[in-house]
């Protein structure tokens, strides 16, 4: 990482996490922690929380935005990308609150950006050995029909369309605007990059899959929902 | 096909375009009201009047014709409705992004976890 930082003259505390969370009181402080052993700049976006998320991450050093109600995860993710551009982030990470992201792989996420080599990076736990395999059988089949979708939709094929681990380098950021506030976001995204001709990557990054996060994670009946949004999102322009 | 269809077919594919690109357009939007309710009053004023207009458009009965123009109408209008509330729901969003934004606590120095392979000794 140092390596990457004198080439290109970013400094640590200009790497913005941002990590929107919705009632994670039980793991967001495991979740915060390895993060913060490693001088990033992290951005809680509360959004909206009943329970005592924000209570657990006060002493923390990250900065903390609290939506008074519950808008969804896109508009966590904008607000906190918004709040880092006016802080100065060169790159800006997307990073979920829920313990399934694994830190270690910030830096292999980063380092295209720092070579100038890629305006967006995109995680994929298909491209993981490690996490390739212990994806659940049916949340595999409706991944890739969520890709399949995005494809069509957006021109963009990837092996991994709906995986909150993302990067951006700070012009993407800029010109990137998520209108989606649920979780038709991930599918706006990838249309944006497609429609702005932004340089993308996919990198292999492992997700852990605990009864937390598998309970916490998008029904397969919302996926029509998510297929809905998106589609009346561009109708409705 | 029916004179009708092709007719119906027209005003919703004008009014979907009309609406869900001019709907901040108060002046259009209200001619298209007056319109609308002076159509409405004519025919309620010469009842009649719906038997001729039904078969110069192929449908059997004035009633059903008011019934297929109504539906289109509808149609339409859930739509302009959804663009509408679309509109709120992002003005509302807006609203609290910003008061998120203007309230942030930043970043304090207060804690700092041990780093990895670090002790605990104070110099």
């Amino acid at each position: 990482m140092q390596i990457f930082q004198e080439k290109s003259g970013i400094i640590m505390e200009n790497i913005f996490i941002i990590v929107p969370a919705y009632n994670e009181g039980t793991v967001i402080q495991t979740a915060l922690k390895p993060l913060l052993q490693n001088d990033y700049s992290v951005v809680v976006v509360d959004d909206g929380s009943t329970d005592n998320t924000c209570q657990k991450i006060l002493e923390l050093p990250v900065h903390i935005l609290q939506h008074p109600i519950n808008l969804g995860q896109g508009a966590a993710l904008q607000t906190g990308v918004e709040y880092a551009l006016e802080q100065g982030a060169d790159i800006i990470v997307h990073f979920d609150a829920d313990g399934q992201h694994n830190p270690d792989d910030i830096p292999a996420l980063i380092k295209p950006i720092f070579e100038d080599a890629a305006d967006v990076v995109l995680g994929s736990r298909f491209l993981s050995a490690a996490s390739a395999h212990v994806v659940p059988k049916l949340k595999k089949v409706v991944l890739k029909l969520g890709m399949i979708f995005t494809g069509i939709m957006s021109g963009i094929w990837l092996t991994d369309t709906h995986n909150g681990f993302r990067a951006f380098s700070r012009s993407a950021a800029q010109k990137i605007t998520i209108t989606e506030n649920r979780m038709a976001h991930a599918s706006e995204i990838l249309h944006q990059i497609s429609y702005l001709k932004l340089r993308y990557i996919e990198v292999p990054v492992t997700i852990y899959y605990t009864e937390y996060s598998l309970k916490k994670g998008q029904s397969i009946l919302n996926l029509i929902n998510i297929i809905l949004d998106f589609i009346l999102g561009r109708i409705f322009k | 096909m029916i004179l009708i269809q092709p007719v119906l077919i027209l005003l919703l594919l004008l009014g979907a375009v009309f609406f869900f690109r001019f709907v901040g357009n108060q002046i259009l939007g209200r001619f298209f009201v007056v319109l609308l309710g002076l159509i409405v009053l004519f025919f309620l004023v010469f009842p009649g009047t719906t038997q001729y207009v039904a078969e110069f458009f192929g449908v059997g009965r004035g009633a059903d014709m008011l019934f297929y123009f109504t539906d289109a109408f509808l149609f339409v209008l859930i739509g302009v409705l959804y663009a509408k509330f679309k509109s709120q729901k992002e003005i509302t969003t807006r609203l609290i992004r910003e008061l998120a934004i203007h309230t942030a606590r930043p970043s304090s120095a207060a804690y700092k976890p041990e780093a990895k392979g670090n002790n605990n000794e104070s110099t």
